[in-house]
């Protein structure tokens, strides 16, 4: 990535039904011009090495995926906070170690929220999104844009 | 009265899977089990499917080691075409399979154990973890997150993609490499030579307080299987199999089209996973082992001047044939090396840019079979198709099913060494796992996790009243 940009990350599994929501709203992130100088990635899942990229960020914002019973397509936005508590549990790390391995790391980490959208089904199927998520996408860009030109203009 | 503890599930491994310890009325461990509580069915689903699909569907059974699926897979439908593809092809191939080598081993060494290694295996969960490791020695993880993006951006370069690249197909690859990805993978080498070395350094540096873990880290002996080439040394794409007793002498050397005469596969009522054993030992005493260890006793080298004094240096220090599955981690280190230094040979082979990389054919075969060394260890996958290329029957022998047997003693001889009384503790819970995570067993993890999966652990009765229990 592009060092000093902002980076958005929409991660999840694009065969597994709704779980795709942050890769699309990566792709339509990526396809938009308000976006010009923000590096986009999608992954499956946050690796360790994913803290690199991180640490090089000026702001970071990511989309995933919500199974928490709410309505689907129900938009949350949370601060990200670095913590070390859960690294150790599998092989993947959540967005909080991220930011606490690439502050230790590289003794810095950017400001980072999470966007995440409530999902109705965890069907195989690939990259094609329940109606209400759906719908959802274009709001989670405009929600991504606002905290992307938030930090620009900070 | 006998009692059992439960770990369930086993953290710190690719995908879900239980551990039961059997205690005795002494309190005393008469028998621990590993259990793989997953089912996929990808054997199953794969019926009725043009054999074509296959490398890009098998690839989804683990989002960690898809390559390691591509190649066999794609060797077994070479089979089918009857074809060899193409040199280029062929090295091509190899090249992603090293990479994905060490970007595999780098996760399992670097994130996954070193914690324990760096702290202990009683330390405080709260450190004990990669974080932890950034935190107290940042260059030892900086080095691990440099190989897994060295490993992971070279299988991008060469199929365009980290996670799932299609391009390793029937017949050999889709497209060259240019010369621009190949500059590009040659500039990484250095950093990863010197990522290695720290890494070799440090742990050598740091065996001494595992002496006794390597005395009941799954040390007995057992048979080891592992890929050759023409000059016995290690080889990861092509080559045949040979199996070593735990003396190293030779009890088996064969081409991999003929492993269904030599492997039998067992059924475990309580698993999923199949263990295998040699069929001329049988199921009892037929147990083998393979992955990293194996492939550093039974080859005679790696055939490569950094990593072969480095196998010296082990051989020195260990033998030429160590029992302990402790020394998983150091092979592993090992094996990462080689994979460079292999990988920087095949770059600069001059025909490694040739344009020639793809053999065409139609079905030529009824049965493929493709096998190749994963980087937990040996891959087999045996396809039978119909004449239109259908698959009537599919089979998958996984590195995990070589190792089943020997992680079921090894779990059992640290449970003995470790486990007293009914209460679980923290470091006796840990080494449990942890011999487990000697093998790096890969359970397939393709799914996208949700939430968290919390380690449970449960000391029942035989009546099932839960005698102690940890969440964590």
């Amino acid at each position: 990535m592009t060092i000093g940009q902002p980076l958005v990350i929409g991660y999840g599994n694009p065969l597994r039904g709704d779980d795709a929501v942050g890769h699309v709203a990566a792709e339509a992130i990526a396809a938009d011009p308000r976006f010009a100088g923000v590096t986009v990635l999608t992954v499956h899942q946050l690796a360790p090495e994913i803290a690199d990229d991180v640490a090089s960020a000026t702001r970071l914002v990511i989309v995933d995926a919500r199974d928490d019973g709410s309505p689907a397509g129900t938009v949350h936005v949370a601060e990200v906070l670095a913590e070390a508590g859960e690294a150790s549990l599998t092989h993947h790390v959540t967005a909080g170690s991220v930011l606490a391995l690439a502050a230790a790391l590289y003794g810095q980490a950017p400001r980072a929220t999470v966007v995440t959208v409530a999902i109705a089904d965890t069907d195989t199927r690939d990259g094609e999104l329940t109606p209400l998520v759906a719908a959802a996408v274009p709001h989670v860009v405009d929600i991504v844009a606002g905290l992307v030109l938030e930090n620009a203009h900070a | 009265m006998t009692r059992e503890i439960l770990i369930d599930p086993v953290t710190r491994i690719e995908g879900h899977s239980r551990i039961t310890i059997q205690l005795d009325d002494a309190g005393e461990v008469s028998d621990a089990h590993f259990a793989v509580t997953q089912f996929r069915g990808f054997e199953k689903l794969c019926q009725g499917r043009p054999f074509a699909e296959m490398p890009s569907l098998m690839a989804r059974i683990c989002g960690i080691c898809p390559v390691s699926h591509l190649i066999a897979s794609s060797k077994a439908c070479d089979g089918i075409l009857a074809v060899r593809p193409p040199k280029t092809g062929a090295d091509l191939r190899t090249l992603m399979n090293l990479a994905q080598i060490v970007q595999s081993n780098a996760l399992s060494l670097f994130h996954l154990s070193s914690p324990d290694l760096l702290f202990g295996f009683d330390a405080d969960p709260a450190t004990r973890n990669i974080v932890g490791v950034a935190t107290f020695h940042p260059q030892l993880a900086k080095d691990g997150i440099f190989l897994r993006k060295f490993g992971q951006h070279t299988i991008f370069l060469l199929g365009s993609k980290r996670i799932h690249p299609s391009w390793i197909v029937p017949g050999g690859v889709e497209t060259p490499l240019t010369a621009d990805k190949r500059a590009e993978i040659l500039a990484m080498m250095p950093e990863a030579y010197a990522a290695m070395q720290r890494a070799i350094d440090w742990f050598t540096g740091n065996l001494m307080p595992f002496v006794e873990t390597t005395e009941v880290f799954g040390s007995f002996p057992s048979a080891f299987m592992a890929m050759v080439n023409d000059e016995g040394n290690v080889e990861h794409y092509d080559g045949k199999l040979r199996v070593v007793d735990a003396e190293r002498k030779l009890i088996a050397e064969f081409d991999g089209q003929d492993y269904a005469q030599y492997i039998g596969e067992g059924v475990d009522d309580r698993s999923f996973l199949k263990p295998t054993y040699l069929k001329s030992l049988g199921p009892v005493n037929g147990v083998y082992r393979v992955g990293t260890l194996a492939r550093a006793i039974v080859a005679n080298a790696f055939g490569t001047p950094r990593a072969d004094e480095a196998l010296g240096a082990f051989r020195a220090r260990f033998g030429i044939a160590p029992q302990s599955s402790f020394h998983y981690h150091y092979t592993r280190l090992l094996d990462v090396l080689y994979c460079i230094e292999r990988m920087e040979q095949l770059l600069l082979q001059e025909d490694i840019l040739s344009e020639r990389v793809l053999a065409k054919a139609e079905v030529n075969s009824n049965v493929g079979i493709g096998v190749s060394e994963a980087p937990r260890g040996t891959l087999i996958h045996h396809y039978t198709v119909d004449d239109d290329g259908i698959i009537q029957t599919a089979n998958l022998v996984i590195a995990t099913g070589h190792n089943a047997s020997a992680m079921n003693m090894s779990v059992r001889q640290v449970a003995r060494r470790y486990v007293r009384g009914e209460v679980i503790t923290e470091g006796m819970l840990n080494r449990v796992e942890a011999v487990i995570r000697c093998y790096d067993p890969c359970l397939s993890c393709s799914t996208h996790a949700m939430g968290q999966m919390p380690l449970h652990i449960e000391l029942l009765s035989p009546d099932g009243t839960v005698l102690d229990e940890v969440r964590r």
